[in-house]
């Protein structure tokens, strides 16, 4: 019963990201890919097992806890960088409207 | 490519020499400041760092250019508007003087000497190589471990790396990018000259403690978030 709504959501997401790709490239690749990872764990939770137990892990679950930390912690570094970007703009949008107000002043 | 160093000496151009101040919430003390300067140079701008105060008016009114920034972006910040702004109206060169009063305006002298006389493009005040008193022990621990930590990473042997008493030849100041917008820009500043074929020398200055000064100084702990800066710069060139 709650496959389909996480599948319907993934899927948003998926969408979401794919439409991001021109504004950022690792959003536009790695929402839809990670989404889509998500829908195939719902439709077969038994390839989270079967991974875990190749790479040594022991448990499904923990596997996908440890992949969603990575994931989380590249999308929050990605997110800090564009922030820094967009803070280096407004320093250089404050500093134009500065010298402007004050070369008007100045005659 | 190694730029020339201006012909003119600084101090047959003192009209061209341009003070820049940045000042952030100084309304109090920033009219006495620039009072005691203009007898050394005519121009000096103060940058507003989106100050809550009357900082401008007090500016203002004791007769300096000032520019202001509508949203507080920090000191490195202020400086590098400054510079551009002092840069615009045509500086010969460029002093940069802290708001709060620590700086002795006679110094302002000995910088333009030390710059004719040096034939250098930049010239830092140190406290180390004058006659600071007064400097608590824990700030001049702090300072030494900064300078250290500076020369260590910059490789230039600097006996002060962080006063903001310092002059740039408008060649110097043309090529200067400050993009750490608060304290670390000091760090920032002397890793670029380092880099740079910039003719670097320090001149003896006196730094003036007060309570005040104090109050608005770096603590311990602002020591990190510059250390901090510096490294996360080093991510995202």
């Amino acid at each position: 019963m709650i496959k389909l709504p996480l599948i319907l959501g993934l899927a948003f997401f998926a969408f979401y990201g794919w439409r991001q790709r021109r504004v950022s490239p690792v959003i536009g690749v790695a929402m839809p890919l990670v989404s889509l990872l998500g829908i195939a764990l719902v439709l077969w939770p038994q390839w989270a097992q079967e991974a875990a137990g190749l790479l040594g892990i022991g448990r499904g679950a923990d596997l996908i806890l440890y992949v969603w930390t990575v994931v989380s912690l590249l999308l929050l570094a990605n997110l800090h960088f564009r922030l820094r970007g967009q803070a280096a703009l407004i320093t250089t949008l404050t500093r134009e409207l500065a010298i402007l107000e004050a070369r008007l002043r100045d005659g | 490519m190694l730029h020339q160093r201006i012909e003119v000496p600084v101090r047959e151009t003192v009209s061209g020499v341009w003070l820049v101040i940045p000042g952030f919430n100084e309304g109090a003390v920033i009219g006495r400041t620039i009072g005691s300067v203009a007898h050394w140079l005519p121009n000096v701008v103060v940058v507003d760092d989106g100050s809550s105060d009357d900082t401008a008016r007090a500016a203002e009114g004791a007769g300096a250019h000032v520019v202001r920034h509508c949203i507080n972006l920090g000191q490195g910040a202020a400086l590098a508007t400054g510079i551009r702004y002092a840069l615009l109206r045509g500086a010969r060169a460029i002093i940069t003087f802290d708001a709060d009063g620590q700086h002795r305006p006679e110094d302002i002298d000995v910088l333009i000497e030390t710059a004719d006389e040096s034939g250098a493009d930049v010239v830092l005040g140190s406290r180390f190589l004058g006659g600071t008193v007064d400097m608590p022990a824990s700030r001049r621990w702090l300072l030494r471990a900064a300078t250290l930590y500076t020369r260590f990473t910059s490789g230039l042997r600097l006996t002060d790396a962080h006063n903001g008493l310092r002059l740039f030849t408008r060649a110097a100041a043309e090529q200067m990018r400050i993009r750490q917008n608060r304290m670390a820009h000091a760090s920032e500043l002397v890793n670029w000259l380092a880099a740079s074929h910039l003719k670097v020398v320090e001149a003896p200055v006196d730094i003036v403690y007060t309570d005040y000064t104090l109050a608005k100084g770096q603590s311990a702990f602002s020591s990190i978030n510059i250390l901090w800066d510096l490294w996360s710069s080093r991510l995202h060139r």
